[in-house]
């Protein structure tokens, strides 16, 4: 898995490409530990070249979430293939998430809560 | 009827190898790609349950990936060396929060395939996970297409 990280506007962008799944959702855990020790704790994933997630990916993301939570930070995810968003649908997860169709969008929400 | 057997000792980069593989062979039994998926994820999660649960990450522990495709159906049979019992996995009907981490495994299994036994290998230690995916469905939701 390719882990591609920027800025922009204050949010820590991380664009994930390949599979998500147990080794590689070990190493998306690790970058985002690294982030919440630096207190960056506003991340957005797009998971728009994620080719395949399994509930070990999806474990590690539910991590991350609670992890950032923790830190009172925010997450979102952005740009789900149509089948990785049927597995959140499946497992209940896209209730917990804040997921966007696009990173544009999600990265409009943050200016907009920024503004309040 | 095209049949693939594949080993793997059960150290976690072989995670990466069986997607690749099963893969493959989906794809070139022209598996429908939304039935591909759901195949991958199934076997992966079993693949995923034998490698840390029942083998333990040993690696001189095998986990046997057998898989068979007729125009009916595509067959998937996932075989561990490990001494879980088949009965309590069959009947692990857990059904995890959306806040727990882990747990998701034989649920996603049971909504994936249309059947799946758990048994305990013959004349060998460890357990069998059989799933059936019947091509009917995505062949009808391709067509509507």
């Amino acid at each position: 898995m390719e882990i591609n990280k920027r800025e922009d506007g204050g949010v820590n962008i991380i664009a994930l490409t390949g599979r998500l799944d147990l080794a590689n959702g070990g190493l998306l855990k690790e970058e985002i530990s690294n982030l919440l020790k630096e207190e960056k704790a506003t991340i957005h994933l797009n998971l728009g070249q994620v080719e395949f997630i399994n509930s070990s990916g999806l474990g590690a993301l539910v991590s991350i979430m609670k992890e950032i939570r923790l830190q009172k930070g925010r997450l979102t995810i952005s740009d789900l293939a149509d089948y990785v968003r049927e597995i959140f649908d499946i497992t209940q997860l896209s209730h917990i998430f804040e997921i966007f169709s696009s990173e544009e969008e999600a990265l409009n929400s943050y200016q907009m809560v920024g503004a309040k | 009827m095209e049949q693939i057997t594949f080993k793997y000792s059960s150290v976690i980069e072989n995670e990466g190898r069986m997607y690749n593989d099963v893969k493959s062979f989906l794809a070139k039994n022209d598996i429908p790609e939304n039935m591909r998926f759901n195949i991958l994820l199934a076997v992966s999660e079993a693949f995923t349950n034998a490698l840390t649960h029942a083998n333990m990450f040993d690696k001189n522990k095998l986990i046997e990936i057998f898989l068979a495709v007729n125009k009916e159906s595509v067959f998937a049979d996932i075989l561990d060396e490990g001494d879980a019992d088949p009965e309590s996995l069959a009947n692990k009907r857990h059904k995890p929060t959306p806040y727990e981490e882990g747990g998701r495994g034989v649920d996603l299994i049971d909504k994936l395939a249309d059947e799946v036994t758990w048994s305990r290998r013959k004349n060998k230690r460890g357990i069998v996970v059989s799933m059936t995916f019947s091509k009917a469905k995505f062949i009808k939701k391709e067509i509507s297409l």
